[in-house]
């Protein structure tokens, strides 16, 4: 790795990467984005689908969701990050400016991170108990807390791994993500062998008072917003790519069609065994050995995940909240998103898989819009340049300072895309307005931030000659010679 | 590890802007082809499950 001579690599790496750093070949990216892909969070996106339609539909929604939403976060912020090699937020202040970027950040990191790190170490703790109990080593009512100290142990060696860099979780990745894909295929293949293909393809899903075409849209919409929750991680591990195209369909392929396998085996589980979680029913499913060597992959499964969450999103934290998380470095703020992690799991952990599917659509409200600003800033107002150096020099009255570090055409398309998708869809009860069975609730967010954003620049912020617009390249190139222009 | 101080942090950065904007970088826009095929896979998923409703 290249570092420098005086900071560690990985906090180097959280600057844009040189060329020898981007050698990540397809095979690499595909491993590390499969490892993120199989864990809990398959497994549950799947059972939460299976509370909404059948089968047939679940698939429809699982796949067709996905791809839709990573379609939109690949052309908003994956390809443009890929492109310049910066951390993806620092992409995002030519958008929102540092203070909206940081914000932004505040609620899109570590108001995530921690939660699904804790959801992720709380199952492997689940699945430790199930395979210590299926070998006696354990009663069935354990006096000891087994299953948070695993999980509080299992956090701590992902940090441990984490904070050694992103080479760590390439070689990782390539180790067990084969193991993974077949723990997720054979459990998939297990219930339907089990239960048999009639069975899972007829099975209902809970009564609903929606018709067919709205809990399909309701079940898509989910998907839609899980794809788009990859956001600033998926790219922050993009720009390691030694290529395009390689780094492109390598995330595209680990986040659409490989994320799949688990989330199929979950929305099956969930509609003829009653659950998602694996951790419940695969040993008494499978048999004992069988089911007991699942378990471990699982929890291979869940640690490869939590590494590759905290490698991803910590460059995002070092580099948009100020000089204190730049002083604690790479390996200090992952310790830091570990103990946020464990302290969710030992209060809040009875609550956390209830709560899941709520939360995540609470983020949908924030994703969706953003997800618009920026394409209408890369795309149509900078036609897909920005300056490298002025993104790390975003101060208030710099190229991209805006007003007082935020962008107001941006934050107020923002808002209106906020309130666009709460009227669509109520998040709390998931109770859907008119309009939604066709639309969708992130498209309509999406379309108006995007509008919104486009012409309040052009009246507000273009005219001011605030955020850089009206530089054409050669105006980039006489102010600073030695700027790197994407 | 090596115990980072801040301004170590933009001494790196000068010296990575000042190597990039040196550097022959390989092209890293996605073929125009690719860039087709995803836009076309986006827009198909949500005309699919238009599709799929209906079916």
């Amino acid at each position: 790795m290249a570092g420098s001579n005086n900071i560690e690599a990985a906090l180097a790496e959280t600057l844009p990467l040189l060329p020898e750093e981007r050698s990540w070949s397809f095979r690499d990216m595909l491993a590390v984005k499969g490892g993120l892909a199989i864990a809990t969070w398959g497994f549950l996106a799947g059972g939460a689908t299976g509370q909404l339609v059948g089968f047939a539909d679940g698939m429809v929604a699982l796949f067709f969701g996905t791809a839709l939403g990573i379609g939109l976060l690949f052309f908003a912020l994956l390809l443009p990050v890929y492109r310049t090699g910066t951390e993806s937020f620092v992409f995002m202040r030519s958008a929102f400016g540092p203070s909206g970027t940081s914000l932004l950040a505040v609620v899109l990191v570590l108001g995530v991170v921690p939660f699904n790190s804790a959801i992720l170490s709380g199952m492997v703790g689940d699945a430790t108990r199930e395979v210590l109990i299926g070998l006696e080593f354990l009663s069935p009512e354990p006096v000891w807390p087994v299953a948070q100290a695993t999980a509080l142990g299992v956090l701590a060696l992902s940090c441990l791994l984490a904070a050694r860099g992103s080479d760590t979780l390439r070689r990782f990745s390539l180790a067990v993500v084969p193991l993974l894909v077949l723990l997720s295929g054979g459990l998939l293949l297990a219930v339907f062998w089990q239960n048999g293909s009639q069975a899972v393809f007829s099975a209902a899903p809970p009564v609903s008072h929606f018709d067919r075409a709205t809990r399909l849209m309701l079940a898509t919409e989910l998907n839609v917003v899980l794809a788009l929750s990859w956001f600033g991680l998926a790219g922050n591990l993009m720009r390691y790519g030694r290529s395009a195209r390689g780094a492109a369909w390598g995330t595209w392929i680990g986040l659409v069609p490989i994320s799949l396998l688990p989330a199929l085996a979950g929305l099956a589980s969930s509609l003829v065994l009653g659950s998602p979680d694996p951790v419940q029913w695969m040993t008494p499913l499978v048999g004992p050995v069988i089911g007991l060597a699942m378990l471990l992959v699982l929890i291979f499964a869940n640690l490869a995940s939590l590494i590759g969450m905290l490698q991803g999103n910590v460059p995002t934290i070092v580099q948009n909240f100020g000089s204190l998380a730049r002083a604690l470095g790479f390996a200090g703020n992952v310790v830091m998103l570990g103990i946020a992690a464990a302290l969710i799991l030992l209060l809040a952990s009875d609550t956390l898989y209830a709560r899941f599917y709520t939360v995540v659509a609470f983020y949908g409200a924030v994703f969706a819009p953003t997800i618009g600003i920026l394409l209408a800033d890369w795309l149509v107002l900078r036609r897909g340049a920005v300056d490298i150096r002025a993104l790390h020099h975003a101060a208030p009255g710099s190229v991209y300072g805006f007003i007082a570090g935020f962008n107001p055409a941006a934050m107020i398309a923002l808002l209106a895309g906020f309130g666009a998708y709460l009227a669509l869809l109520e998040p709390v009860s998931q109770t859907p307005a008119a309009g939604f069975r066709y639309l969708s609730a992130t498209l309509p967010s999406i379309a108006l931030a995007f509008a919104v954003h486009l012409v309040l620049s052009r009246i507000l912020v273009i005219p001011r000659d605030l955020g850089g617009y009206r530089r054409g390249p050669g105006d980039r190139d006489a102010a600073m010679p030695e700027a790197p222009m994407i | 590890m090596t115990g980072p101080r801040p301004t170590g942090v933009e001494g790196e950065l000068e010296r990575r802007l000042k190597i990039l904007a040196r550097a022959e970088e390989p092209q890293r826009r996605l073929p125009f082809a690719d860039t087709m095929a995803f836009a076309a896979i986006t827009i198909g998923s949500f005309l699919a499950v238009l599709i799929a409703q209906v079916l």
